[in-house]
């Protein structure tokens, strides 16, 4: 076993930091205590490269790695970017656009991807709904064929970029009385009659990051727009969700590293007593649950970023695993980040609040810790 | 980077546990406490059979940790804790004193003997009244003529009533040394066993009434961060001891979990049991990789290779703990009434807390690192 990364990787990881901290995290306390989300900011990433990292160049990428696609999340994190514009970015890149780039035609790749990797477009992706969420089986939303084109009608929920987005990848039964066979994936662009977003939910954390139900009421699509075959909707939404469970939950490990250090700096700015609460051992316990919580996870991370580079098709037991453990075990490391702060953790300007609220994300978003407990329970 | 182990580390693996495949033998390498020479035979008899896996030598002479190492130990812990214990004291403790700091003919051939398996080490560090890291020991050696004279007393010696080499760490006009004492020796003396952690592990007070070292075998380091040294060795093998520990619980839990029913069916089936199982592959998994990480980092020279080790440490041994307990509920009246692994690494996981660093002292430790870079 080996754990190095290359000097590049290193290297552009410290780009990332340098650059997400020039130039996005100077506006993060206002979007987020406004609840906007920042298109500045989301084009500055495009700019960047980071939007399209993996993609191949010729589709306006880097033809990164994924280790490098996830140390680049990891390091918006450690910048301080907040928990929304990483989740935003996150469906944006890996949700919506890597699966029309995995699973679509040529044309599909060329029409959407430049415009994606960019940050032209917004991408968002459609799987969950208001009574389907961990068991996409039972959607209801449903695409008709009719000649050239298919019909779709339902609703989605909980979609990250709904209310935004240029561009969706929807799941819908195409398959009659079949479950995860009948899901079949589509792209709807905005604008198209019958399709319409509801208005911006207000949440607890990633507040800059829009999410919204999508309405599909007798929305007629060209038959062109079927990602894939029919039927194959179930097999992308898994393939997604390990991009879920590795490269969405790296910038929240990095986050919990710009905690650390900011809770530790205060620490040793703060006195109590007449001395710096630095000294003191409750606070160094804190400190040092949070370094291990950190260590630990970003292995977990890197694990399922290699094994996806290694060309491993599914690696469910992996991502499960990784997104099992920084969900549930990353709770009491973020509210002891706020704690070390006392009154001030409490209060926006200090952003350890921000981490805590967005922290609560983790064990519900991308499949519950129910859900991973119950795919371990199931392959061991 | 590389997450799946090489094919020497599986090798290695595959070649201990083959050494040990015979069930019988692991049962009686696990069984209850046992007279001093039948103890002796015991440890002789595994040193020998690991001698041609080349295990008794990995990392002693760089005193390096290295995945290679790691996998080897995690797999000699899971089948017995009692004797992997023993001989990574012998040969990880002593044996790397010896080849880092020892000087002289008298040294190199202990360190050779230890290494084939023909002497065992002990290391008697820790007193009832202060944890060396962080005061001067109250043994004591002061020099006369050529030689030095050891005295004191020391707590829960692993290995002391076996041992043919004690290495005795003292304090010496204020600073640290280690003293081989040979068994058998003048003034050295062991008392009633105070433990039995580990079932075939005797832990004994040891007592040093003047003893005379000669300074062939006196370790005194020039080295200021030697006690540190000294843990972090101590706290390498507690990990892996750790990851051996709850490998074995979490089997141990989920083969029980597929063959018991309940309700006419498997209680693996039932979530509250699944789902247990889940999160404990889920500790158990982040816990193996943090080691391997921290280990692979120790072996690189990394500037994070330290800290690494603490947090590897304590959440390895905690993690022990929390698979143990879990593991036990899964086995019911089963785990508690007959003699199963898990009872038996829950008590052990709680000592793993609290020898070498403690959890408390390796996080204020962690949370210095920490402090010291922001």
């Amino acid at each position: 076993m080996e754990f190095s990364f290359t000097q590049e990787q290193i290297m552009f990881k410290e780009q990332v930091i340098r650059f997400a901290a020039k130039e996005i995290v100077p506006r993060v306390r206002d979007h987020e205590l406004k609840s906007e989300f920042d298109f500045q900011s989301f084009r500055r990433l495009g700019e960047f490269g980071i939007l399209g990292l993996h993609f191949p160049e010729e589709f306006g990428g880097s033809d990164a790695d994924v280790v490098t696609t996830v140390l680049a999340g990891e390091a918006l994190g450690e910048a301080g970017v907040d928990g929304g514009l990483t989740l935003s970015y996150g469906a944006h890149t890996f949700l919506c656009a890597d699966t029309i780039f995995v699973h679509g035609t040529d044309i599909q790749r060329r029409k959407y991807i430049p415009k994606l990797a960019s940050g032209g477009w917004i991408g968002c992706m459609g799987l969950t709904e208001p009574n389907a969420g961990s068991d996409v089986a039972s959607m209801t939303t449903r695409a008709e064929r009719s000649g050239e084109s298919y019909i779709l009608n339902g609703n989605k929920m909980f979609i990250t970029n709904g209310p935004l987005a240029d561009v969706a990848v929807v799941y819908a039964k195409t398959g009659k009385d079949l479950r995860h066979a009948g899901i079949s994936a589509f792209i709807v662009e905005r604008g198209t009659p019958g399709f319409s977003a509801g208005k911006n939910l207000i949440k607890m954390g990633v507040r800059t990051s829009h999410t919204s139900e999508l309405i599909f009421d007798n929305c007629r699509i060209p038959a062109e727009n079927l990602l894939g075959v029919e039927g194959g909707g179930f097999l992308m939404a898994l393939q997604t969700v390990e991009w879920d469970r590795s490269a969405l939950m790296a910038p929240f490990v990095g986050g919990m590293t710009y905690v650390l250090k900011k809770a530790t700096a205060y620490a040793k700015e703060r006195y109590q007593f007449g001395r710096p609460i630095a000294e003191f051992q409750a606070i160094k316990h804190k400190i040092a649950d949070l370094k291990i919580f950190i260590e630990a996870a970003r292995t977990l991370i890197y694990r399922i970023a290699w094994c996806k580079d290694q060309g491993r098709p599914l690696n469910h037991l992996e991502a499960a695993v990784a997104k099992l453990f920084v969900g549930d075990w990353s709770l009491k490391p973020a509210n002891d980040a706020m704690t070390i702060f006392g009154g001030y953790g409490y209060c926006h300007e200090y952003d350890v609040e921000r981490t805590f609220r967005d922290s609560r994300l983790a064990p519900i978003g991308g499949g519950t810790s129910e859900i991973q407990k119950k795919i371990i329970s199931k392959l061991i | 980077m590389d997450f799946d182990q090489s094919a020497t580390e599986r090798g290695l693996k595959e070649a201990i546990k083959d050494l040990l495949s015979n069930e019988g033998e692991i049962q009686d390498m696990n069984a209850g406490s046992r007279d001093q020479v039948s103890y002796r035979n015991l440890i002789h008899k595994w040193t020998k059979a690991l001698l041609p896996t080349g295990y008794l030598e990995m990392g002693v002479r760089d005193g390096k940790n290295s995945t290679f190492l790691l996998a080897a130990q995690e797999e000699l812990a899971a089948l017995s804790p009692g004797v992997f214990l023993s001989v990574e004291i012998s040969s990880r403790i002593v044996g790397r004193l010896l080849a880092r700091c020892g000087k002289g003919p008298e040294c190199s051939t202990m360190l050779d003997s230890l290494l084939k398996g023909e002497l065992i080490g002990s290391a008697a560090f820790s007193e009832s009244n202060t944890s060396f890291d962080q005061n001067p020991t109250e043994t004591k050696a002061s020099p006369k003529g050529k030689d030095f004279i050891v005295t004191g007393s020391k707590q829960w010696v692993a290995n002391a009533s076996c041992a043919d080499l004690i290495a005795c760490l003292a304090d010496l006009d204020g600073r640290p040394g280690v003293f081989i004492i040979r068994a058998g020796d003048k003034g050295l003396s062991t008392a009633e066993a105070s433990s039995s952690f580990f079932a075939t592990v005797p832990f004994h007070p040891v007592i040093f009434e003047d003893c005379i070292v000669s300074s062939d075998r006196a370790i005194i380091p020039d080295d200021p961060g030697f006690l540190s040294i000294l843990k972090l060795w101590e706290d390498q093998i507690l990990t892996s001891l750790a990851l051996g520990l709850s490998q074995r619980s979490y089997q141990e839990a989920l083969a029980h979990s597929k063959t018991h029913f309940s309700g006419g069916k498997p209680i693996i089936a039932y979530q509250e049991v699944g789902f247990k199982l889940a999160e404990m592959l889920t500790l158990l998994q982040s816990a193996q990789l943090l080691a391997y990480r921290a280990a692979w980092a120790d072996e690189a020279d990394n500037r994070e290779a330290e800290v690494l080790a603490r947090c590897a440490k304590v959440f390895c041994t905690e993690t022990s703990e929390r698979i143990s307990t879990e593991a036990l509920q899964v086995l019911g009246a089963k785990g508690l009434f007959e003699e199963s692994h898990s009872a038996m690494a829950l008590r052990e996981s709680k000592f793993l807390q609290i020898s070498g660093t403690s959890s408390e002292r390796s996080r204020v430790k962690i949370g210095e690192d920490v402090l010291r870079e922001v």
